[in-house]
Order: C-alpha cells, then sequence, then structure tokens
C-alpha cells in the first residue's frame, strides 16, 4: 500500500488516462484500419516515417501512460509524458513539413504543439502532491 | 534516409531531451513540495497540541468561573450574616449604655 502522501494526484491521473486514451485510440484506429489515413497529408507522412512506425509509437506511448497512471508512479509517468511530448512534436514536425509542401494546413500543427506543450507543462509540475493530505484534514467532508 | 524523416527525428529527439529537463524541474519541485509538507505536518501537529492546550484552558477557565462566583455568593452571605451581628451588637451596646446612663445616681443624689 503506498502511503497517502507518495500517491499520485487524481488530478495527474485524469491527465495521464486522458493522454493514454488520445494514444491509445489513435494507434488503435491505425492498426485496426490503417487504410482510413490515406489523405494526401497522410501519404506524405508516410514518407517521412512509415505508418507502423507512428502506429507502434502511439499504442506504446498509450500503454505506458496508462500503467504510470494504474500503478501511480511518478517516474514512469514522467517518462511516458516526455515520449508523448516527443512523439507529439514529431507529428506537428511532419505535419509542419507536409504544410511547406502545401498538403495541409497548419491546423494538425498547432494542435499537436500544443497537446506537447501541455504534456511538457504537465511534466514540468509535481505530480505527487503531499499537501493533498492535509487538505483533506483540514477541509469538511464531502468537499472533495 | 529521406531529409525529412532525419528532420523529424532530430525534433523528436529535442523533444526528448526538452522533456527531460522539465521533468527535472518537476521533480525538483516535488521534493520541494514535501519538504513544505513535512514542514507544513509539523506546525499541523503544534496547531492540534495548542487546540488541546487551548481546550484545558477553557475547562480551567470555566471552573475557575463558577469558584468565582460561588465565592462571591458566599461573600455576599457572610457580609449579610456580619451586618445582622453586628446590627445586634450595635443594639445591645445602645441598650447597655442607655440602662447605664439611667441607672447613674442624679447628681446631689446619695
Amino acid at each position: 500500500m503506498v502511503p497517502t502522501e507518495l500517491r499520485m494526484t487524481w488530478r495527474a491521473r485524469a491527465y495521464l488516462v486522458v493522454a493514454s486514451l488520445r494514444h491509445l485510440i489513435l494507434g488503435g484506429f491505425m492498426l485496426v484500419d490503417p487504410g482510413s489515413f490515406s489523405g494526401p497529408a497522410f501519404l506524405r507522412l508516410w514518407t517521412i516515417a512509415p505508418q507502423a512506425f507512428w502506429t507502434f509509437a502511439l499504442l506504446l506511448g498509450g500503454l505506458h501512460l496508462a500503467v504510470a497512471a494504474s500503478l501511480r508512479s511518478a517516474g514512469h509517468a514522467r517518462t511516458a509524458l516526455v515520449i508523448s511530448a516527443a512523439v507529439n512534436l514529431m507529428w506537428a514536425g511532419a505535419f509542419g513539413l507536409v504544410v511547406l509542401d502545401g498538403a495541409a494546413s497548419v491546423m494538425a500543427v498547432v494542435l499537436f504543439t500544443a497537446l506537447a506543450a501541455k504534456d511538457l507543462i504537465v511534466c514540468a509540475q509535481p505530480l505527487r502532491s503531499p499537501f493533498e493530505r492535509l487538505e483533506s484534514l483540514y477541509e469538511p467532508s464531502g468537499t472533495r | 534516409m529521406d531529409v525529412s524523416a532525419v528532420i523529424v527525428a532530430v525534433i523528436g529527439l529535442l523533444g526528448i531531451l526538452g522533456g527531460q529537463a522539465v521533468s527535472r524541474i518537476g521533480q525538483r519541485a516535488e521534493l520541494r513540495q514535501k519538504e513544505l509538507a513535512e514542514k507544513a505536518a509539523e506546525e499541523h501537529v503544534r496547531f492540534e497540541e495548542l487546540r488541546s492546550l487551548l481546550a484545558e484552558y477553557r475547562v480551567e477557565h470555566a471552573e475557575a468561573v463558577t469558584e468565582r462566583l460561588s465565592l462571591q455568593e458566599e461573600n455576599r452571605k457572610l457580609r449579610s450574616d456580619l451586618a445582622a451581628v453586628v446590627m445586634v451588637v450595635r443594639d445591645e451596646a445602645f441598650r447597655t449604655a442607655a440602662q447605664a446612663e439611667w441607672d447613674l445616681p442624679e447628681r446631689g443624689e446619695p
């Protein structure tokens, strides 16, 4: 049993679960229905790195995030978030190159950069807050 | 290898390096927060001790107030009794003095 003060905050766990679902759903679709990613932008993307690489990176990153959320491990969470940020930046960079080719708009670049920034911001914050136990001591029951 | 793939790989590498750097910031913040939490926990224990002490003082204060009221009541009764005694003694003294004066022989009497 992990001591209460060393447990991961519910906010960090929620973020990890959401990030994990994002990776797993996207990677899962690529695995189950790779043909649905056949637009001009994606075709250009697969020339930069094969679709199998993106699928593998997304599924592995998603699984790692899920494991980190499940184990409440700050170490695993940080590693998974760094991988997630790197994958998102690679998506942003790849889409940026596609944008330069004129095959896509900048929307995906902005979105993936923002996702990477969010991962890095969460990574730069404490994932475990020892204050939560003290807060629960002072706050009346039922408010949390 | 395509130049684009190299660029994307470099971006990914930079992402990992940047992520590790911010991760260290987060770890330091976590350690700092843990230290602060330990201090806060100590303060919490001290606070609980003081609160317990305050509760004891409140009980003692309530007992002291009750005792003071009781003593005041007793004091009031004693003063009342003393006043009654003084009245009796004073009346007796007047009576004795009056009787003595009454009993004195008049000037010229044997």
